[in-house]
């Protein structure tokens, strides 16, 4: 019986020596896009995950050839079941980034997701730098769907023991160069490392006028939290970028999800274009927040959600009061606009910055690397005007994104 | 000599015991220095100030000139990765055997692997300088035009490899230069060699150099390889080369690693003087090879010296109370003065040596032993070690003890022969009072402040020790402050403060790593110092879990900075953590000195901003704006670079854009290079100073000769300069200013990292009265300082290019 479990334990033995092994969990191209310090904390990070699997292995087996007697198999079996628990915890962690890594061993998309650590990078050091704190590194990479995602640094990975050691920040294939959610990530981890979204809660919850839309509006304060950020910024680019992907059918865009901490598409469109409104004034948001409505008429949504739906856009321009302008301990007692100035990507600042840097902007390493945010303002605020400026804007994003990740290539 | 029966060393530690001991083994070496005084100094004879003596001539200027024409920026760093690269291959090796016993091996390891990598190289260049030869000899290139020189050239093309990045730019690098010598023996000199064998000769220089390559990485080429280059060049100048203002310290200083592009000078001068004379010159070169291999030391001092030191940490902390301390000592210290340079002026004097131990014996002996070890290993821990110990094998607490003793007891050395007058060695009281002096810098070094008096500490909020890595084993990389210093970085600091080239720390932060310091920013400052063996390239491989460092590649290297005095006070206000070197140290990262001081700002989200190399594939960290003057007595010129990295040129470029004012574009152009102008042509001639002069035919050998100019006209040269470079802006940008804002935003336009401004101020007065002050020493002077009163602005050329292009 001990035999059959020792044979049993064999097998898992060797399925952890694999998983122990950087090159099943990517190719040698793909590790050396990263940066040295990232390839190194993600290594430290799975075979910290590893490890522990093979420590009870080989706990386990020492049990198994000192055990002089007979024991119940039961008692083996339960030891046995926890090893393949833990494997395959230590398995879904090592998938995970093996998921990540995989698509940087094409060169063109590496350079282009190395643009969009830079991206995420910078834009966490402008909330957290001005506040004293650490700057942690960014991991981007593609995948399917319609929303990005980010798994926070320093949050427990599915092993339970090991923090994730970097901001892992999932870029939609269809918005890889209209990456301004990226920015919204970057506000996740921005707000969960200064703790704003409980004190946004509250003041939501508190301040905006009416107890009921006040109650909803403190559940999704976390996302808008990170919509703010993307606000501050990015600008109109942001509101666009947003209304784009949230575009769908009425059903999706009325629907408010018990527990779901996104806003209802609905109002979230209408909030991000009211903080155009709310910062820079009259401008071409106003055109598509009325198109919005236009296309999106509260009639279409449950009839017991109407209501909310209207209070909540009559409250909009409160509600953005209290987000943008109020000043939070988080922020130092200040709000954040004084945190990161929204007017540094208002319509007028980027048509300067595009003067200022004339032919340079977008191939200038100075334009690309230090206003990468700014430029990734502009050329979401161009996509945002017409088809046409949409299209020239993808390519331009695309061709300066590229040399961004090759400005960042691994030394 | 009686009055040191009496002598006491005092100790740098608290509650310190005078002993008996140690004033009786001070008495028993005390003849040594009587006797050897008269007819032995450790030191060779200085360096006579030669000027005047100099050879000259068209011959010796045709040399120089081509010698300066061979010299390439882009080679320079290519040749130094690759260096680098191998070097990394090597302390890979040194690092995974280092605890391993069989010693022989391990070197044998390193040396295989650094091999295996250059191999490939070697083929594949000199597979393409022979086929460039080939294609060479179809042609009868004496009697062909430029443009025809030039199409040829261009069908030169880098042959197809899988080789490393790093290999990639150096066979690029040769190529180039391979095309700078055609051009170059086309134009600058009258060959008696067909340029098909020339071209050949190259091909069998490249593996010579890729020797030198693996002995730098293995640490078997001596740290001064100058004598080579030196005399190779000999034959054409007539006379020995290298001469230093009388006073100013040159050999006193200890290059921690070979300077890599000691190794391009040699490389040029070799194939300079065979395109002059041939075989006669190889056959001289031949000989100096011979001898320079007959010269160089036998086995391996550096992996010596890593075996002494784990012979001795151990031993030290295992010795009985009853056992004597001086053979374990008197073991040591020869291993240690083997590694340095000066040192093995000393080594060849065993009672000096016996005498040096024992005064070092007498300062440890107090410390050492079982029981010591248990206690001093409490507060070495609580300093920090830990947390630089992290990534490397356990070690013992006693052995802590015993590497802390041993670092001390190397470090008194290293201090002693560095800092030491000649006069010291033929003096036992002085010899005393300097080695006392040595060893209490180095034990509040490498010990605790809680052991050390506190009018020695070397900082005053923080108590760290300064320890050998990797930890456990002897082979020692370089050594790093047990403590990471919180630090604030203000506009007014990082403005202050300067990194190698005298580059503001400002602006180095603004251009490699896009951090703009205009508000306070908080940041953490690793600290490191230079062993013997140490280049910035290991340490930054060997701080693998720090952001930005962990390879040994140019982007971790270029973000180590000098902790002078200056930049320690400002950066983390600790000024006696710093440790001052000779300026050509602070000029560029490939010449360090043993006992520098380092510092590594890590910036919260900072990133390295790589950009694409000039001409060369791949790309390189960014550069910040440099000024560079060439005086060019062969061409008769004194040309004024004025590199604009991007982030200045891009600001520049957004003033010409708005059609900003004359005045303003001026004050902005100016401002930028003004101060590394002023500052270098006072103090650093080496980083910022070129001078092509038939006595200095390369950029190492010109410092000396440029350290004269300066330092007979410096000021006045560096105030005429800015004058010229004032007029000349303003000349052009009221006469032609729609041109020249156009010039300089097409140049900022180009992808390429920067722009660089080049004015060539076309045979100034001034140059030629340089030129005999240099031949006439003093007498001239007052000649030279005159025509600086009289020179004004002559014939100019103003020239703009992207990038840079600084030749």
């Amino acid at each position: 019986m001990q035999a059959d479990f020792l044979r049993s334990l064999e097998h898992w033995k060797a399925a952890t020596a694999r998983l122990a092994d950087a090159d099943y969990v990517a190719a040698p191209e793909a590790w050396r896009s990263l940066e040295h310090y990232l390839g190194v904390s993600l290594r430290h990070a799975l075979n910290k995950a590893v490890s522990r699997v093979q420590d009870s292995i080989q706990q386990l087996e020492r049990e198994l050839q000192s055990s002089a007697t007979q024991r119940d198999p039961a008692h083996w079996q339960q030891k046995l079941v926890v090893v393949r628990q833990l494997y395959l915890r230590a398995e879904t962690t090592v998938d995970f980034y093996a998921d990540c890594l995989a698509s940087r061993s094409i060169p063109r998309l590496a350079a282009l997701l190395r643009a969009c650590d830079h991206i995420a990078t910078r834009a966490m050091a402008e909330g957290l730098v001005p506040m004293g704190r650490q700057v942690p590194a960014a991991l981007t990479y593609w995948d399917k769907g319609i929303g990005a995602s980010v798994i926070k640094a320093g949050l427990r990975l599915w092993d339970g023991t090991i923090d994730n050691p970097v901001a892992t920040i999932k870029v939609t294939r269809h918005n890889l160069v209209r990456c301004s959610a990226i920015v919204h990530e970057a506000g996740h981890q921005v707000m969960h490392m200064l703790g704003w979204v409980p004190e946004l809660a509250e003041a939501l919850r508190t301040q905006v006028g009416d107890a009921t839309v006040g109650a909803l509006w403190s559940a999704w304060a976390s996302e808008v939290a990170a919509d703010a950020y993307a606000h501050v910024h990015t600008g109109y680019g942001a509101a666009a970028a947003l209304h784009d992907v949230l575009d769908g059918a009425n059903s999706a865009v009325f629907a408010i999800v018990p527990g779901d901490p996104h806003p209802a598409s609905f109002v979230r469109v209408l909030m991000a274009l009211e903080m155009c409104r709310h910062t820079y004034g009259d401008g071409p948001w106003d055109r598509l927040s009325a198109s919005w409505i236009q296309k999106h008429k509260v009639s279409a949504a449950h009839r017991d959600e109407r209501a909310l739906f209207e209070e909540s856009a009559r409250l909009l321009p409160r509600i953005t009061q209290v987000v943008l302008s109020t000043p939070y301990r988080a922020f130092g007692n200040r709000p954040l606009t004084a945190l990161i100035d929204p007017q540094r990507v208002s319509p007028r600042s980027l048509e300067q910055l595009s003067r200022d840097a004339g032919n340079s902007a977008f191939t200038s390493t100075f334009w690309t690397w230090n206003e990468a945010i700014r430029l990734l303002a502009l050329t979401s605020y161009r996509a945002g005007e017409s088809p046409e400026r949409l299209r020239e804007s993808i390519r331009t994003q695309e061709e300066w994104m590229l040399r961004l990740g090759a400005q960042r290539a691994a030394a | 000599m009686s009055s040191i029966v009496h002598w006491e060393p005092e100790s740098p530690f608290l509650n310190d015991v005078p002993s008996a001991a140690l004033t009786e083994a001070a008495t028993s070496h005390a003849q040594v220095f009587a006797s050897q005084a008269e007819s032995y100094s450790p030191f060779v004879t200085d360096y006579e100030d030669e000027i005047g003596e100099s050879g000259g001539g068209p011959r010796a200027e045709r040399f120089a000139a081509l010698v300066a024409e061979l010299a390439d920026t882009e080679f320079s760093e290519a040749l130094e990765d690759l260096v680098n690269e191998a070097t990394a291959i090597a302390e890979d090796r040194y690092r995974v055997s280092s605890e391993a016993n069989e010693s022989e091996m391990e070197d044998s390891g390193a040396e295989q692997a650094v091999k295996a990598y250059l191999e490939p190289i070697a083929q594949a260049a000199e597979s393409m300088l022979e086929a460039m030869a080939e294609q060479l000899a179809q042609v009868d290139l004496p009697s062909a035009s430029n443009s025809e020189v030039d199409s040829l050239l261009e069908q030169f093309s880098m042959p197809t490899h899988d080789l490393s990045p790093v290999a990639d730019q150096f066979l690029g690098g040769v190529l180039k230069k391979a095309k700078k010598l055609v051009k170059g023996v086309a134009s600058k000199v009258t060959s008696v060699m067909p340029h098909a064998i020339i071209m050949k000769k190259l091909a069998t220089l490249v593996r010579p150099l890729l020797d030198r390559v693996l002995k730098t990485a293995i640490k078997r080429l001596p740290v001064s390889v100058r004598p080579m280059a030196q005399n190779l060049a000999k034959r054409f100048l007539g006379a020995p080369l290298g001469a230093r203002p009388a006073g100013e310290a040159s050999e006193e200083e200890e290059l921690a690693a070979v300077d890599p592009a000691q190794l391009e000078e040699e490389f040029d001068s070799e194939i300079a003087g065979y395109a002059m004379d041939g075989e006669s010159f190889e056959n001289e070169a031949a000989v100096e090879h011979a001898l320079a291999e007959e010269l160089a030391p036998r086995g391996n001092p550096l992996r010596n010296l890593a075996r002494a030191r784990k012979r001795f940490a151990r031993r030290i902390v295992t010795l009985k109370p009853d056992e004597p301390v001086e053979p374990v000592v008197e073991e040591f210290v020869p291993a240690v003065l083997a590694a340095l340079k000066l040192g093995v002026k000393i080594i060849g004097r065993p009672r000096v040596v016996s005498a040096l131990s024992g005064l070092v014996a007498n300062f440890i002996k107090r410390y050492v032993g079982t029981e010591q070890a248990r206690t001093l290993s409490r507060p070495l821990v609580d300093a920090g070690l830990r947390i630089v110990g992290l990534e490397t094998v356990e070690e013992r607490e006693e052995d802590a003890t015993g590497y802390a003793i041993g670092a001390t007891v190397e470090d008194t050395v290293a201090r002693l022969v560095q800092d030491a007058p000649e006069a010291a060695w033929e003096s036992e009281p002085l010899l005393q009072s300097y080695a006392t002096e040595a060893f209490q810098q180095a034990a509040s070094a490498h010990f605790p402040d809680s052991l050390i008096k506190s009018e020695l500490h070397e900082s005053s909020n923080t108590s760290g020790v300064w320890v050998g890595l990797p930890r456990g084993s002897g082979h020692k990389s370089y050594q790093k402050y047990s403590r990471v210093l919180d630090v604030t970085l203000t506009p007014q600091a990082v403005s202050s403060a300067t990194t190698f080239g005298g580059v503001s720390l400002r602006a180095f932060l603004a251009d490699r790593l896009g951090v703009k310091i205009d508000r306070q920013i908080r940041a953490r400052a690793h600290l490191f110092e230079a062993l013997p063996g140490t280049t910035l390239g290991l340490v930054a491989l060997g701080e693998k879990n720090v952001a930005l460092l962990g390879t040994a590649g140019r982007a971790g290297r270029s973000l180590l900075h000098p902790l002078t005095p200056e930049a320690a006070s400002a950066v983390l206000g600790e000024p006696g953590l710093a440790r001052h070197v000779d300026q050509q140290f602070l000029a560029r990262r490939g010449r360090i000195a043993v006992g520098q001081r380092f510092y590594f700002l890590d910036v919260p989200g900072a990133r390295v901003r790589q950009a694409r190399r000039p001409t060369l594939s791949g790309m390189r960290p960014a550069r910040s704006s440099q000024p560079k003057i060439v005086l060019d007595f062969p061409q008769r010129e004194l040309r004024l670079f004025l590199f604009f990295s991007e982030t200045d040129a891009q600001q520049v470029a957004a003033q010409l854009r708005k059609k900003a004012s004359p005045t303003a574009v001026i004050s902005m152009l100016k401002s930028l290079h003004e101060t590394i102008i002023k500052r270098a042509l006072s103090t650093q001639p080496s980083s910022v100073v070129k001078v092509i002069h038939e006595t200095a035919p390369t950029e190492n050998l010109s410092i000396p000769i440029a350290a004269n100019v300066m330092k007979l006209a410096g000021n006045k040269l560096a105030r005429k300069l800015r004058e010229w470079l004032a007029s000349v802006l303003s000349r052009e940008l009221t006469q032609h200013y729609d041109r020249v804002a156009g010039d300089f935003i097409s140049a900022a336009s180009n992808d390429a990292d920067g722009v660089t401004l080049q004015i060539t101020f076309q045979a100034p007065p001034l140059l030629e009265q340089i030129r005999r002050a240099l031949k006439g020493g003093l007498a001239a002077t007052p000649g030279l300082l005159s025509a600086f009163g009289e020179d004004t602005l002559g014939s100019y050329r103003l020239e703009m290019r992207p990038g840079f292009a600084v030749k």
